[in-house]
């Protein structure tokens, strides 16, 4: 199937690939979920007001995709000059987007990769995270390596076998086992960890 | 205690906001603890400050200064500079500038820099007080005063005062008193049976 560009289109379910033109909009026929039993490509820019399950999601060119609802992949998502909204929960098995991604309920993958930015309101629970830039995630983190550039900031607790940052931390505790920061380390709940290495300063927090 | 057997690395400055147990803590910079330390190695590059009691089970190496709130107890204390405790207890202490406790250091070792100054007493088996350095009360089985040091009071089984050495207080001693010319003390020296009870 296919959306023309700048049209707005009412769907419920494609049984086959969906290729979406750039400026579109598309929403649930029905009920409030978007189902695409095949692939999804966009050729830019779309907003998606309803939620949307899919095979897979990829982007042609340059675009800002914005999903008011959840977003369910069932395979990858690959946005390589790109960034990505979603209001509500993000779930995929592989993310890889170049600039920005902000979730509104909580990201749950495999492996996630962002160029840019992440931002989520909720829990991030993925086994790899890497983010070039910055991330903060307002709720709890789970997974396994959790790698970014710049700056991270964690206000729930975390919960990972390896951290690496290359700026700055801020955590409020949880249980880590290998830590390795640049610059500033601060935990500011309690923290359980093997091995702590810091470049630059360290504070903790620990509650007896 | 929430880091146990944790081993931390940090290349400038740490500070913790309570007790921490680690295994070892390598800090190039500063490090404050706002609680007790329980570890078995710490190496600070500068500055450490404990506010409370410090237990360091193999070695503890402070470049700079190291200030302990409570007790410090420790299998080897190595300081360049200063070293604050309320008590120290360790197998050997050696320190570069001054030591200064409430209650006194005891040890197998114990050595003091040259111009270096201890406040509070000494109590060790064996004790080498550097050249031009001042201390006060040492209770000792070996002792060698460096050249211009000075003692308050003495005790020791066996004594060495080098040149220019003062003792301004009583110096008693069992077995050995020798010493080099320009020794200056302000009582006679007296060879005893026993010597008093240390303090610690």
């Amino acid at each position: 199937m296919r959306v023309e560009p700048r049209k707005t289109v009412e769907i419920d379910v494609v049984e086959e690939d969906l290729f979406i033109g750039r400026n579109s909009t598309i929403k649930a026929k029905t009920g409030e979920i978007i189902v695409v039993k095949g692939d999804v490509e966009f050729e830019g820019d779309c907003n998606i007001l309803s939620s949307l399950h899919a095979k897979s999601l990829s982007l042609e060119n340059r675009g800002r995709i914005n999903v008011h609802g959840d977003l369910i992949v069932e395979k990858f998502i690959s946005l390589e000059d790109g960034e990505l909204t979603v209001s509500g929960r993000l779930e995929a098995e592989d993310v890889d987007v170049g600039k920005i991604v902000r979730v509104g309920k909580g990201l749950k993958c495999l492996d996630i990769s962002v160029g840019g930015v992440l931002e989520s309101e909720g829990d991030v629970d993925a086994e790899s995270i890497s983010i070039g830039g910055e991330a903060s995630v307002r709720g709890n983190v789970k997974g396994t390596r959790f790698s970014v550039g710049g700056t991270l900031t964690v206000e729930g607790l975390t919960e990972l076998e390896r951290l690496d940052v290359g700026g700055t931390a801020k955590i409020n505790g949880g249980k880590i086992t290998n830590i390795s920061v640049g610059g500033v380390f601060e935990s500011t709940g309690k923290l359980v960890f093997e091995k702590l290495s810091v470049g630059g300063v360290a504070k903790l927090k620990v509650v007896e | 205690m929430e880091i146990m057997k944790a081993r931390i690395s940090v290349g400038g400055v740490l500070d913790v906001n309570g007790s921490i147990e680690v295994d070892t803590i390598r800090v190039g910079g500063t490090t404050t603890v706002k609680g007790s330390v329980k570890a078995k190695d710490v190496v600070i590059g500068g500055r450490l400050k404990v506010d409370e009691n410090a237990s360091i089970e193999a070695m503890l190496e402070v470049g700079g200064v190291a200030k302990i709130g409570g007790e410090l107890k420790a299998g080897v204390v190595k300081v360049g500079g200063d070293l604050e405790a309320d008590v120290c207890f360790a197998d050997s202490i050696e320190v570069g500038g001054r030591i200064e406790t409430k209650r006194g250091l005891k040890a197998k070792t114990f050595k003091i820099g040259r111009h270096g100054e201890v406040v509070g007493p000494i109590v060790a088996e064996n004790v080498k007080i550097g050249r031009g350095a001042s201390v006060e009360d040492i209770y000792a089985n070996w002792l060698e005063l460096g050249e211009n040091s000075s003692a308050r009071n003495v005790y020791a089984r066996e004594a060495y005062l080098k040149r220019g050495c003062r003792v301004a207080g009583e110096l008693l001693y069992v077995d050995k008193l020798e010493f080099e010319e320009n020794v200056e003390m302000y009582s006679e020296s007296k060879k005893v049976e026993k010597l008093p009870e240390p303090p610690i």
